[in-house]
């Protein structure tokens, strides 16, 4: 089991804001430190918020980091991954926030949305079918089928 | 078993060509149609590798 889960965006507004490059970095500072297998990096789903991307989700700590450049990613991983603290200056700030935002529940874009059918998304990695499974996936396709009604000879019809 | 689509054992009968209609269910609660201790802890070995917590899994 790994220690953390490190969900970099890959969708579109992401990727034109650097987010391959800044999971390159990510990747050669965790191994440049021999940790690489603490942690499990998923260039995941949208997040929904392009316009502060690149955009970094670490789970189980629940802080989203925003705004990022490769630069960044010596001090997120020294200061948060290894020290345990927050680089607080790579949370979202805004206009709309007092003090900077740790995760969705302040970020005011997010505070009053339910994610439903993009749930898994950012949790999970979207080219694992195993994890989709994990997570609910095919159930309800799997209920439609096992009620469906068959005409034909074995229904009498 | 490396992925839930691997068998688990010659038990196993689930292939493209006959898709067993529990096999979703079977990634996460199985094996359904035989009990075997080894063949659930390979799945639950799967599981562990890409499970946050407990509550990562929904089934």
């Amino acid at each position: 089991m790994y220690e953390k889960h490190i969900m970099i965006c890959g969708a579109t507004g992401c990727l034109s804001s650097g987010s391959n490059q800044i999971a390159e970095a990510l990747t050669e500072e965790l191994e440049s430190r021999g940790i690489r297998d603490k942690y499990r990096l998923v260039m995941g789903g949208c997040p929904g918020f392009c316009e502060v991307g690149p955009i970094i989700v670490i789970f189980p700590d629940e802080v989203f980091y925003c705004r990022l450049k490769t630069k960044d990613m010596a001090e997120l991983v020294e200061q948060h991954l290894i020290g345990g603290e927050i680089v607080e200056r790579l949370l979202y700030k805004g206009p709309d926030v007092d003090a900077p935002a740790r995760f969705y529940d302040s970020i005011p874009f997010y505070s009053k949305q339910r994610f439903n059918v993009l749930r898994n998304s950012g949790v999970i990695d979207p080219e694992s079918i195993d994890e989709y499974i994990m997570r609910g996936g095919y159930r309800a396709l799997k209920r439609a089928l096992d009620a469906r009604w068959i005409p034909g000879p074995e229904t009498g019809t | 078993m490396e992925k839930f689509i691997d068998p688990c054992c010659e038990k196993c009968t689930h292939t493209k060509d006959t898709p067993c209609k529990d096999f979703v269910e079977c990634c996460v609660e199985g094996p359904i149609c035989h009990e075997n201790q080894e063949c659930a802890d390979k799945r639950k070995a799967i599981i562990e590798k890409v499970a946050l917590d407990e509550k990562f899994v929904i089934s």
